[in-house]
């Protein structure tokens, strides 16, 4: 069997494949880490802090320093992998869900339905981003869903479909008419049948891109809303809140900042090269 | 995402200046006596709402208020002593009190003081719609009555002549003299505006939510004062902005560090000098909902003080306070010094637990207002609390939707509480929090938002508010403190020291233990030329 072209095209794509090693360890360290790190909610002000005082810089007991109530910064890192990862899996994986039911009915159906879904999607898309966020952030905070990662997931989803939805919606238009596709509906196949069966499968590369893509922006979203104070409450270490907690310290111990900021960045940019690399490799005449 | 890359920069900014020189960038010139002139910037977090007396009950709002007006009375130390009075006398009874106003005060716009200000100003505030003060003239014969419109004199307020005012009490109230020196009982100009007051400085101009300027009053009654001839207070300035702004040397005087900069001034000895610190009168805590389950049992209560290490709450702010045993500050009478704060002790704690039913630990929702401190601090509490089996949530709204959950019967149960005095007398914190009149009915807000209602305690604190006698008065209080220790409504925190930084060339200030910060005897230490004289 002949090597699939894509996925030669993706090894040879060097930065693709810094990113997968970067997003593989992080992955990793969210699946493993919990269970290896120290307890993350744990104060210590006996020892975690100085005799002034102030948090600790890195040093072997603690590699990535402490913060201001002496919990141990590496922990809170490694845990808040475990805990800001599944949001934005979770948000990755409401937001497609619905992009791809809107994509598809809008792209096939075209007419009125199309119409309306796509001023729909123009309408989320020119909502204020964060302002409305934080409104429906701080909206499903007070609801029974409070202090699971559901309320954060749902936020992000709620913007990230559109994202999902325009590329699928495309693609639909034009594998409506593909030969394959009209075949299908010639042999008297139903709408239902055809969009599992040929228009599904066909849009699986563009979802596969699109989702990374919105793993990566949902993971810098969360990372906002927590800054902000509207993701997990205290004293969850969500990488965001972190960096919020460690801001007033940005002098006199800026790894408070740093610690968490660079994993947001990492993880981030990870998740983004390997979206481009598939990108490119998924199709080869957008390549550089 | 804008927030954290803002973050990433002032780091970056931050971390390129890198500046090792953290002392003061003035130095004093060195006069010997206090030279006359300057200006006093400072700044305050909030928004000045209000400029009017009979409204202005919050922190930013106070401070103009504390420059623009005097009061009948005031203190040396935490001592009444005699400011627009000359004289003042309590008759035996302790019915009437009798005042002879001082000769020669005026106020800003050049009219004289009568004893007939002080009768309007009160008349205005009884009748101002909403206004939080007409509580505090209620003692007053009359004051009730003519604050509901059924009747229109107030017989507990006689001007006798330009320069003699008699109260008359409905009952002995011992306390009642220190509300002649809140602010919204400073005399007011029928017709002239509300900012016209006796006090050493005159609204020059208010810019709202931007500044405050006020000037030099020049025909002030205290010969000599003030030194300085402007105040400017900058509103709605974050806690960390202030502090850059202070260390670049555009405010003159800083309070209310942050954890960061509090710990950045005191590693530095060139600021040792200029650093000012007292006890404030005031408490934090938690407060527990006493009538609602489960902190309806004094087990649990009590369980939960002591298993809050308190030491290292007081740790956790820079060692800015010292542990509370129950609601009186340090310093003030009536206080019982021999009790001390609940022992941490996990083990007395799960022990109290396993007593009232809760060996298996419970759950509680804990709510707080957006703050850095109170969030470090609550996470501490929630650790502590972990550890004997109470795992608690925290939820932490905003100041508006924080007191509007926490002060009603039937709000949150549990959640952090603060009090800071109107007044420097045990009344102003046990009478306000903890007795039964201050449950408000129908889920109004209440003061007393534990809802802690022993009628031993009502009866002993309205005792002590009839006696006259200081030492009976404060054996009644120390009772109290007692039995509240014990009943522990409250899971007593801490009572902050207030610290205040100015810099090197502000002269004669002081921290007041009644009112804080205080720029009255301050002057300013420049070159001749009234330039700022470099390091």
């Amino acid at each position: 069997m002949q090597p699939r072209p894509w996925l030669a095209r993706f090894a040879r794509d060097r930065w693709a494949i810094a990113g997968v090693a970067i997003a593989v360890a992080i992955t990793a360290i969210a699946v493993v880490g919990p269970a290896v790190a120290g307890d993350p909610t744990r104060v210590d002000v006996e020892h975690g802090l100085s005799p002034r005082g102030e948090p600790l810089p890195p040093h072997a007991g603690a590699v990535l320093g402490t913060d201001a109530l002496g919990r141990d910064v590496a922990a809170r890192v490694v845990h808040g992998a475990a805990l800001s990862l599944p949001i934005a899996a979770l948000a990755t994986v409401l937001a497609c869900a619905l992009g791809i039911a809107v994509g598809v009915a809008a792209g096939y159906r075209r007419g009125w339905v199309d119409a309306a879904l796509s001023r729909l999607v123009d309408l989320v898309h020119g909502l204020p981003y964060v302002l409305v966020v934080i409104l429906l952030a701080s909206a499903l905070r007070l609801s029974a869903l409070d202090g699971s990662i559901a309320p954060v997931a749902i936020t992000l989803a709620a913007f990230g479909w559109p994202v999902v939805a325009r590329p699928i919606r495309a693609e639909v238009v034009a594998l409506r008419d593909a030969e394959h596709v009209v075949a299908a509906r010639a042999l008297g196949a139903r709408p239902a049948r055809v969009v599992v069966h040929h228009v599904l499968p066909a849009l699986a590369g563009t979802v596969v891109v699109v989702a990374t893509l919105v793993f990566s922006a949902a993971l810098v979203a969360e990372a906002t809303l927590s800054f902000l104070g509207l993701g997990p409450p205290p004293p969850a270490p969500s990488w965001g809140r972190m960096v919020a907690e460690g801001q007033p310290y940005y002098r006199t111990a800026p790894w408070l900042i740093l610690a968490p900021a660079t994993a947001i960045v990492l993880t981030a940019s990870a998740f983004h090269l390997v979206a481009r690399g598939l990108r490119d490799a998924l199709d080869p005449l957008r390549a550089r | 995402m804008r927030s954290i890359l803002f973050a990433l920069a002032s780091l970056v900014v931050a971390a390129g200046c890198g500046d090792d020189d953290r002392g003061p960038r003035y130095r004093a010139w060195g006069h010997a006596t206090p030279r006359p002139g300057g200006t006093l910037t400072f700044a305050v977090g909030g928004n000045v709402a209000t400029l009017d007396p009979a409204h202005a009950y919050d922190e930013a709002s106070l401070y103009p208020l504390y420059y623009l007006h005097d009061t009948l009375l005031g203190y040396d130390g935490t001592t009444l002593v005699p400011a627009l009075a000359e004289t003042w006398s309590i008759s035996p009874d302790g019915l009437t009190i009798s005042f002879e106003l001082r000769d020669g005060v005026v106020f800003h716009d050049g009219t004289p003081l009568t004893a007939a200000a002080f009768d309007h100003a009160w008349r205005r505030v009884l009748r101002a719609p909403d206004s939080p003060f007409g509580r505090f003239l209620a003692p007053l014969v009359g004051a009730e009555a003519f604050a509901a419109g059924e009747r229109d004199d107030l017989p507990g307020v006689r001007v006798d002549g330009p320069r003699r005012l008699v109260l008359t009490l409905a009952a002995p109230d011992a306390a009642f003299a220190n509300v002649l020196a809140m602010k919204f009982t400073a005399p007011l100009v029928d017709g002239a505006a509300v900012t016209n007051g006796t006090g050493p400085f005159a609204l020059d101009a208010w810019s709202a939510g931007e500044r405050v300027t006020l000037r030099r009053h020049p025909r002030y009654w205290r010969p000599g004062r003030p030194h300085l001839d402007a105040i400017v207070m900058r509103e709605s300035v974050p806690r960390e902005l202030a502090f850059l702004q202070f260390e670049r040397g555009e405010l003159d005087t800083i309070d209310q560090l942050t954890l960061p900069d509090w710990l950045w001034i005191a590693a530095h000895d060139g600021w040792r000098p200029y650093v000012h610190q007292t006890p404030q009168m005031s408490v934090f805590g938690d407060r527990f909902d006493v009538t609602r389950p489960p902190f309806d049992d004094v087990r649990v209560r009590r369980a939960l003080n002591h298993a809050v290490d308190k030491a290292r709450l007081v740790r956790l702010l820079g060692d800015r306070g010292v542990p509370a045993h129950g609601l009186l500050p340090p310093g003030l009478a009536g206080r019982d010094d021999e009790l001390a704060p609940y022992a941490y002790d996990p083990a007395r704690a799960r022990a109290l637990l396993a007593e009232a039913g809760h060996a298996d630990g419970l759950e509680l929702e804990y709510v707080l207002p957006k703050d850095e401190t109170a969030e470090r601090l609550a996470q501490s509490m929630q650790a502590d609390l972990a550890a004997v089996g109470v795992r608690v949530r925290l939820r932490v709204l905003s100041w508006a939707a924080f007191l509007d959950e926490t002060t009603r019967a039937g709000g949150a149960p549990f959640s952090q509480t603060s009090w800071f005095q109107d007044y420097p007398d045990a009344s102003s914190f046990l009478d306000t929090r903890l007795h039964s009149r201050m449950i408000a009915p129908d889920g109004e807000p209440s003061n007393n938002d534990s809802f802690y209602a022993n009628p031993e305690v009502d009866r002993l604190l309205d005792e002590a508010r009839r006696t006259r006698d200081p030492s009976a008065r404060a054996a009644a209080y120390r009772q109290v403190e007692r039995i509240v220790h014990a009943d522990a409504p409250w899971l007593f925190g801490y009572h902050p020291v207030g610290v205040e930084v100015v810099q090197p060339y502000v002269r004669g200030f002081a921290l007041h233990p009644v009112w804080g910060r205080d720029f009255r005897d301050v002057w300013l230490d420049l070159a001749p030329d009234g330039a700022r004289v470099p390091r």
